[in-house]
């Protein structure tokens, strides 16, 4: 885990900036609790493998539908 | 000559056909993937397609453009899954979400992440369990979850398009992500 990126995203949910005390303060704990690190290092793994799901295609039976019903022509 | 957004905008609000049909164009797989992900069905995720889009060109002379096109587009079309969703009328399960589950182990489940991620993300069983996990989350945390880390919206554009404080955006997200979390690591093991 890059404990500097975790951070930055742990301050940005928080809308913090990373030299904030606060996110000095989460830096400290992250580097002394092996247990805060790996809940942080588990929602981030969860977090990319949403991310990185493929998005679907529109079904052409589908697209072809909506053209019809927005009665507009395809560009 | 591709024209710029703001004077696609501009034409469509005149009732310039060829740009209305260049927004559906542009954001027609936006909102589908939107409505397949929060409602987990494609028959209503057309249904939701279709109804945003029919809401869109109808509102489109009143957008005041104080919102980028796509967050105005993603608000309506939130609001359409969501009010499909709740005529879902699915059977509420009651709902507790253990943060602070200080026994269980995630050590297996993110060493199993780590392998190949994007190899086991080729493979559909796990696809099909993670939309089951997001299926399950109650709304506004899978619409929070949904709109930031699958779309990729900023949490202003979310608080904006729910309706809902930053603070509470926040709150949703960071619940969503444990529960999927635990969920998925239930899954897995």
């Amino acid at each position: 885990m890059n404990c500097l990126n975790t951070l930055q995203q742990v301050c940005d949910q928080l809308s913090e900036d990373i030299d904030s005390p606060l996110c000095r303060e989460i830096q400290e704990h992250l580097e002394n609790c092996p247990k805060c690190c790996a809940h942080v290092d588990s929602i981030k793994k969860v977090v990319y493998l949403y991310k990185n799901t493929k998005k679907s295609d529109v079904p052409h039976e589908v697209d072809d539908r909506l053209w019809k019903v927005l009665n507009l022509q395809k560009p | 000559m591709e024209i710029s957004e703001k004077e696609l905008i501009r034409l469509a609000k005149n009732g310039d056909r060829g740009a209305q049909s260049q927004i559906v164009k542009n954001y027609e797989k936006m909102v589908y993937n939107l409505g397949l992900k929060l409602l987990g069905n494609e028959d209503l995720a057309e249904s939701v397609l279709q109804e945003t889009f029919l809401k869109v060109l109808q509102a489109l002379p009143n957008f005041k453009e104080q919102s980028q096109l796509s967050t105005w587009i993603y608000r309506i079309a939130t609001n359409q899954a969501l009010m499909r969703l709740r005529t879902k009328k699915r059977k509420k399960k009651s709902f507790d979400v253990n943060l602070e589950d200080e026994n269980k182990d995630y050590s297996g489940f993110v060493r199993s992440l780590e392998k190949d991620p994007l190899a086991d993300l080729m493979n559909n069983e796990l696809k099909e369990k993670m939309n089951i996990a997001i299926d399950q989350l109650p709304e506004n945390y899978k619409t929070t979850f949904v709109l930031k880390d699958i779309e990729g919206l900023a949490l202003k554009e979310i608080s904006e398009i729910m309706e809902l404080s930053l603070p509470a955006v926040k709150s949703n997200l960071h619940r969503a992500r444990v529960v999927l979390r635990n969920k998925l690591s239930e899954m897995w093991n």
